[in-house]
């Protein structure tokens, strides 16, 4: 039988590959810091609650690499033997067959197949590999942004390796306790945006007491309706960062998150708490939100 | 302390420096004694008229207001030379032309508007938007075009755009809401490079116009990796 790459007989490469890539996954680090000035978005994890958790269930990797998919996961073969976890929002975890738990260590035999399902409530799940995945870096980040990177997510036939692999056992997290009540929360936390003081009082009391249903959402943002129509002058393009609400003439609120450009000319009137930006990103189209105001 | 500047607080761990009348022309002074006063910080960024402080971890308002006290920069001279960069552009209707449909096929008026942009000195203010969008500053008021009520789904890499007094070159394919008026062939970021971009915050632009044969030298100089941008020093006199 003719080998491809060469003659190398593929299942003898530790490596992932993507058999199925899942309805949206992508690569992500902690992402691309100090390259604003460039125009460049920070990108990394979608939910850093869910990042930080797969972070510190399998550390000691210098890889800080995670898959963070959208809904539906992918589904992997893997060659070699590796752990894995997966955190973020609850999904169905299959491994040649059998089913495994969310948040805990698990260890892939060589050669399994790795079948991640259905989000079963919330938006986006983390798998993170006990491995270096090879991911190239570019400005100092692994993070799927394109075209900065050559990729904008997963795609079936795509290899990573499986590098660097940790022997030793890792610790018994069984006490570790997983509180994911942000991933069904429905109250953001809010403090003033620099463009607060340019709504009216009755503006600023409707903004927080009406229900804001997610109409859109992507890794850039999320679009949520309002009642609220202001005739706000022109303004300059200012800094934008992730968990900032801006309203724009129509009376949408765009919520900013990962990828989200680095300036924009929207109106600033309120800006996300760290927690409450988790809670935003695991939210579906037509689900309903409030703000919740917390005093400076 | 600065005149007419206060201070916005956007995150715990940001915060920008608002100057109400703009910066006079002393930005990149202003910058660089910021970065020497808070040496943590993660990033300096800046808008027309914000300069954004990017720190690692959260700060109070107050501490941040008491060490800009101690600056004075009243005495310091704002002598920064800047560099006069020549941007090719490209009118041929090969490239999407709102000029004509701005300004209802009226040719003369579509003549004016391109010889008076190409006698228009900018200046690049920041980057933001897409990766190596340069924000230029500094389009006369007659040369100012709304942006458009309806953005389009695709404007192409190279468009040159005018929004309002704003001007941009789209440094990739993307949607976008301003009045395209011609293309330029000149990539203004390359990430392959170090540093990745060649005109720096506060340098000047004009822009001259080549033809569609050149366009398409010009691209071809710069995938093989010799073509240099023309420059020279800016006398501000």
């Amino acid at each position: 039988m003719k080998l491809p790459w060469g003659g190398i007989n593929l299942n003898q490469v530790a490596m992932i590959k993507v058999e199925a890539p899942g309805f949206f996954t992508t690569i992500q680090d902690k992402g691309r810091f100090a390259y604003r000035h460039l125009g460049v978005p920070v990108a990394g994890p979608m939910d850093q609650h869910g990042y930080d958790l797969a972070m510190a269930l399998l550390p000691h990797i210098s890889d800080g690499c995670v898959f963070e998919f959208t809904l539906i996961g992918p589904t992997l073969r893997l060659t070699k033997e590796v752990r894995f976890v997966v955190t973020g929002a609850p999904i169905s975890i299959n491994l040649d067959g059998a089913q495994l738990a969310m948040n805990k260590v698990h260890l892939a035999p060589d050669n399994s197949l790795l079948k991640l399902g259905k989000v079963e409530k919330g938006m986006r799940s983390y798998l993170r590999f006990g491995a270096d995945l090879g991911v190239p870096t570019i400005l100092d980040s692994k993070s799927f942004y394109s075209p900065l990177t050559a990729q904008k997510s997963l795609q079936k036939g795509d290899v990573f390796s499986i590098e660097n692999t940790r022997s030793t056992t890792v610790q018994n997290h069984a006490l570790l306790r997983v509180n994911d009540d942000y991933i069904t929360a429905t109250n953001l936390v809010v403090s003033p945006g620099p463009d607060w003081g340019l709504l009216s009082t009755d503006q600023q009391l409707q903004l927080l007491n009406e229900t804001h249903k997610v109409e859109a959402q992507n890794r850039m943002g999320y679009r949520l309706s309002s009642t609220i129509h202001v005739n706000a002058p022109a303004l300059l393009s200012q800094l934008v960062v992730p968990g900032m609400v801006q309203l724009t003439p129509g009376g949408k609120l765009l919520i900013a998150t990962a990828d989200c450009q680095v300036t924009g000319g929207y109106l600033q009137v309120l800006q996300l708490q760290k927690d409450s930006l988790n809670v935003l990103v695991q939210k579906r189209e037509g689900e309903i939100l409030t703000f919740r105001s917390k005093l400076r | 302390m600065f005149k007419d500047c206060r201070i916005l607080k956007i995150t715990p761990s940001i915060y920008s420096l608002h100057f109400e009348k703009g910066f006079n022309g002393a930005l990149t002074l202003i910058k660089q004694r910021l970065s020497q006063l808070f040496p943590e910080l993660i990033e300096i960024t800046n808008s027309f008229n914000r300069i954004n402080l990017i720190f690692p971890n959260d700060q109070r308002i107050k501490a941040i207001k008491s060490k800009l006290s101690s600056l004075d920069l009243e005495k310091q001279s704002a002598n920064f030379s800047a560099i006069l960069w020549e941007i090719p552009i490209c009118f041929d209707p090969v490239f999407t032309n709102d000029l004509d449909t701005f300004f209802e096929d009226d040719l003369e008026a579509v003549i004016r508007y391109r010889h008076d942009f190409l006698a228009t000195t900018f200046t690049l203010e920041l980057y933001g938007f897409l990766p190596g969008f340069g924000y230029l500053s500094g389009l006369p008021k007659v040369l100012q075009l709304d942006r458009k009520t309806n953005p389009n789904a695709l404007t192409l890499k190279g468009t040159v755009g005018v929004g309002g007094a704003q001007v941009g070159v789209y440094p990739q394919d993307s949607p976008g809401g301003w009045q395209n008026i011609g293309n330029c062939p000149l990539p203004w970021i390359n990430f392959t490079k170090t540093p990745c971009t060649f005109v720096a915050i506060g340098d000047k632009v004009c822009f001259y116009e080549v033809d569609l044969v050149e366009h398409k030298r010009i691209e071809h100089e710069v995938a093989m990796g010799r073509y240099q941008p023309k420059s020279s020093s800016y006398d501000k006199s």
